[in-house]
């Protein structure tokens, strides 16, 4: 079929014949989606016009097994962020038709602030992939088809992430799981930790004080999180994050008010690290949140202040005993106890 | 006692890092102040003693202890 043809079928005759629908916006908008079409192979050009292929035929009749075998990219952010922002800037639709235009370099710079050698070296990926097309003589940029449905695919993916129910766990399981993603984010580079098994129980090598259960560990790799295989030599297991893991994290941080969620780690922190070393204060802070939840009445809360100092008194002794150098030499005298400054 | 610990910490800390131990001592000292007015029900008629004076006193007890433990050790604080 010729160009005017395709035209005639879409827009009506009397729109395409015999005025000069050549040359016009619709008859560039036209070509420039038979060209981005061929470009995925549903359909080619010869002097006899245009033809649709077989996978064109496909798609016509299945158009989700079309758009699951195009557009698997995985882009870096940066490249996702120039994709998405050409893709934006190029989209112009009229009345009874839509098309990409073409965009000024400057005005992407202007959108992402980067450097022009930057912004050239993170597109070239898309060029050559075919995501983007650059008019040479300007050097305007315009999205393609293929990158229309890869910026559409992204979308529905990170949609569909969000409203993806994770797979459940216990607390446990949980916990494992976030102490694995801090100690990684802890030292930049570790990817995989090595579990070994005692007869006092599992651990990790070089994280020996956490005692691990290995069930949790293979519920955590059965659900997707981790990643758990046997070592190439010794016993034991090797165990790495998957992405699907991080995403859990991060997800799990995001949804928890972050005010609350950060309060709750630094009481975590108190309950269990410095509880061992200052037992007798977090156990009277505990005693005074316990009052504090008990108060009935506003001046309920004077029994609560009695415990917090006495919370904050052994606390205050205990770490000067413990952190300050001269404790020794320098005691408190037992009468100066109670100035905790 | 808890500011003999922080000047020794100190020694050996950036700018930034001793900006904020000296905030945190004052936030300590005042937390102290909060606690005794607690502990005397000592505000005044128009400003009552209420249930916030303790959630106050409780929440920021915590905070601060550990705050203060972090300085001391460079510890980081686990996934809650």
């Amino acid at each position: 079929m010729q160009d005017l043809q395709i035209a005639a079928a879409i827009f009506g005759a009397e729109a395409v014949f015999p005025t000069g629908f050549s040359g016009a916006e619709r008859h560039d908008a036209l070509n420039q989606a038979l060209a981005d079409l061929q470009a995925v192979g549903l359909v080619e050009s010869s002097s006899y016009g245009w033809r649709l292929l077989d996978a064109g035929e496909r798609a016509l009749k299945d158009e989700v097994a079309h758009w699951s075998s195009v557009g698997h990219f995985s882009l870096t952010d940066a490249r996702m962020a120039i994709l998405e922002l050409i893709g934006r800037q190029s989209q112009h639709e009229a009345a009874d038709y839509a098309q990409v235009d073409w965009v000024d370099i400057g005005s992407v710079l202007q959108q992402l602030r980067w450097p022009e050698a930057e912004l050239r070296g993170e597109s070239r990926v898309l060029l050559d992939n075919g995501l983007i097309a650059v008019r040479p003589a300007s050097g305007h940029f315009r999205v393609t088809y293929l990158g229309l449905v890869t910026v559409t695919r992204g979308e529905a993916i990170a949609a569909r992430a969000r409203t993806l129910r994770w797979p459940a766990l216990t607390n446990r399981q949980r916990q494992v799981l976030f102490t694995l993603v801090d100690w990684e984010r802890a030292t930049p580079g570790t990817g995989d930790f090595i579990l070994r098994l005692s007869i006092a129980g599992a651990y990790f090598v070089g994280h020996q004080d956490a005692r691990i259960e290995r069930s949790d560990l293979e519920q955590l790799g059965a659900k997707g999180y981790l990643h758990v295989r046997q070592p190439p030599k010794r016993g034991g297991l090797m165990v790495s994050l998957t992405a699907e893991g991080h995403a859990f994290y991060e997800d799990h941080q995001r949804e928890h008010q972050p005010a609350e969620q950060l309060a709750a780690r630094v009481r975590q922190y108190v309950d269990t690290a410095a509880a061992a070393v200052y037992p007798d204060a977090v156990a009277r802070l505990g005693e005074a949140a316990d009052a504090l939840w008990s108060a009935r009445h506003d001046p309920d809360v004077t029994s609560v202040g009695f415990t917090c100092r006495e919370a904050l008194q052994s606390f205050a002794l205990a770490y000067y005993a413990r952190f300050y150098p001269r404790a020794q030499d320098e005691p408190i005298a037992k009468e100066n106890t109670r100035r905790l400054g | 006692m808890v500011s003999r610990v922080i000047r020794h910490l100190q020694s050996t800390r950036g700018d930034t890092d001793t900006n904020f131990d000296d905030a945190l001592f004052q936030f300590w000292r005042q937390l102290l102040e909060v606690i005794q007015k607690l502990v005397h029900d000592s505000t005044t008629p128009e400003r009552p003693l209420t249930w916030e004076d303790g959630r106050r006193a409780v929440l920021y007890s915590y905070l601060v202890i550990g705050e203060l433990h972090l300085l001391a050790t460079g510890e980081r604080t686990p996934s809650a």
